[in-house]
């Protein structure tokens, strides 16, 4: 067994030296003897300190990723914070429900039909659970009603026309 | 023998014989299994067997495994542009002031302005978060009649309209948020010891509205407003009440300075209600600065 193992070894060995100039490839010495120099240098502190001296090449190795959880606790308050992106894209009537754009309402146009167009001009109503989700996304602010004035906006806030959902009292007219 | 184990014997005669089925084991005999550790006796708590809702590892709000997220995928729409700047102005509709002048809240011998409103208590106001008093609606405008003297921050046409057919007047007019956090809760300012402040002009964007006698500003000129309240009833097609002619002529031509936040009071006066008594400024500069 033994014997095998190292008879497979020296094979092996023959191969790597059959091929010399690709090991030297492999190994690459003056690189790695660069790396050491450079080392070296850091730690001898000829240079005080290379990272602060350079802000420009720190500011370049930050890597900035996108978060856009809901952050429930923030650093300074501890305060929920919203996302922007919901703000950005959605709005929220007083009755609960948020309406939003069509995708793809600027672009090739000139290949859609004129009632396509039309239609995508439009805002539409999110869903029920759609809507709890944005509303989840959202702080307080943004759930309580904005009360401007000669906001187009404001007719949609109330759904009084429709009976099943106006919630003011009707008007008694009695019988003649 | 006695009475009771020949009973015990006759029972036992009844019963069936001993056998597999029907013993226990001897007491001690066997040995109770492992005591699971934690609060259910080591059970997993009603979450299943691995899994996210073993590890409680909730996917964030919104996110849909890789998918392009649902509140992600739309265009954006400037919706909520300059929110935080536009004044707004929780409304009141005119049905609302008709009764709290019927259940007596108001007292119509006097001139309505934003405080009598806000001491009925059933119409709220935050000048933190952006409001600047009442916007009357017009619904119920049909009904109103009541002749009152009424100065609030927003009115539409037909609005003041109702208002001038029923022998009253309107006025608009602007308060800064100091002012608005004084008349909020006016014994809390006084107990304060403060000078009841200047009334601010209004801003820049908001100088046409209170400016313009259709809308009966408070910084518009008197004889074009009357002008105005002639068009309108024409235009509504009502006869406009003689108000010259009125009883109470001098309680609806009252109006306050456009520096003047409270009706008989000026600013830079201090109001004490422990001594009640009134202090007034009598240097010249302090004169000079609440000067209109």
């Amino acid at each position: 067994m033994f014997r095998t193992l190292i008879s497979a070894a020296r094979g092996a060995v023959s191969t790597i030296a059959t091929n010399g100039q690709k090991i030297q490839n492999f190994y690459q010495p003056s690189l790695v003897q660069q790396a050491y120099q450079r080392q070296f240098s850091l730690l001898s502190s000829q240079t005080p300190c290379r990272l602060f001296n350079q802000p420009q090449e720190l500011k370049n190795q930050v890597v900035l990723t996108n978060t856009r959880n809901v952050t429930k606790y923030s650093f300074r308050k501890g305060k929920r914070k919203s996302v922007k992106a919901v703000i950005k894209r959605f709005y929220r009537l007083n009755w609960g429900v948020w309406i939003r754009t069509l995708c793809g309402r600027h672009k090739r146009l000139w290949k859609k039909s004129p009632p396509r167009k039309r239609r995508l001009r439009q805002h539409v109503f999110c869903s029920a659970s759609q809507s709890m989700l944005l509303d989840k996304m959202v702080c307080d602010y943004w759930r309580k009603p904005k009360y401007f004035v000669d906001d187009p906006y404001n007719p949609y806030h109330t759904r009084e026309e429709f009976s099943i959902t106006s919630r003011k009292p009707k008007p008694y007219f009695p019988p003649e | 023998m006695s009475k009771s184990s020949d009973k015990a014997l006759n029972i036992l005669r009844a019963l069936p014989r001993v056998c597999l089925a029907n013993i226990r084991d001897n007491p001690g005999s066997k040995q109770r299994c492992r005591r699971g550790r934690g609060q259910h006796g080591g059970d997993k708590h009603g979450d299943g067997n691995k899994g996210s809702g073993q590890r409680q590892n909730f996917m964030r709000l919104g996110y849909e495994t890789g998918n392009n997220p649902f509140y992600l995928r739309f265009p954006q729409e400037k919706y909520y542009k300059g929110h935080h700047l536009r004044r707004q102005y929780p409304p009141l509709s005119m049905l609302t002031l008709q009764t709290l002048i019927d259940t007596n809240r108001i007292d119509t011998s006097k001139p309505i302005d934003l405080v009598s409103i806000l001491n009925t208590g059933l119409y709220k106001l935050y000048p933190d978060q952006h409001q600047f008093g009442v916007h009357l609606t017009d619904e119920g405008a049909d009904i109103f009649n009541a002749k009152i003297n009424l100065e609030v921050q927003w009115a539409n046409e037909l609005v003041i309209a109702a208002i001038e057919r029923a022998g009253g007047v309107i006025t608009t007019s602007y308060y800064d948020p100091h002012s608005l956090q004084a008349m909020i809760n006016t014994v809390k300012f006084f107990q304060k010891g403060v000078p009841i402040p200047r009334r601010m002009m209004p801003p820049p964007d908001a100088i046409e509205y209170y400016s313009d006698p259709s809308n009966r500003g408070y910084l518009a000129d008197p004889d074009k407003i009357s002008e105005e309240r002639l068009a309108l009833a024409q235009k509504y097609g009502y006869n406009l009440p003689k108000i010259e002619e009125d009883n109470n002529y001098d309680m609806l031509m009252e109006r306050k300075d456009p520096r003047q936040i409270f009706y008989g009071l000026h600013p830079g006066w201090v109001v004490n209600l422990k001594d009640k008594v009134i202090l007034k400024p009598k240097e010249e500069e302090l004169l000079q600065y609440y000067a209109s």
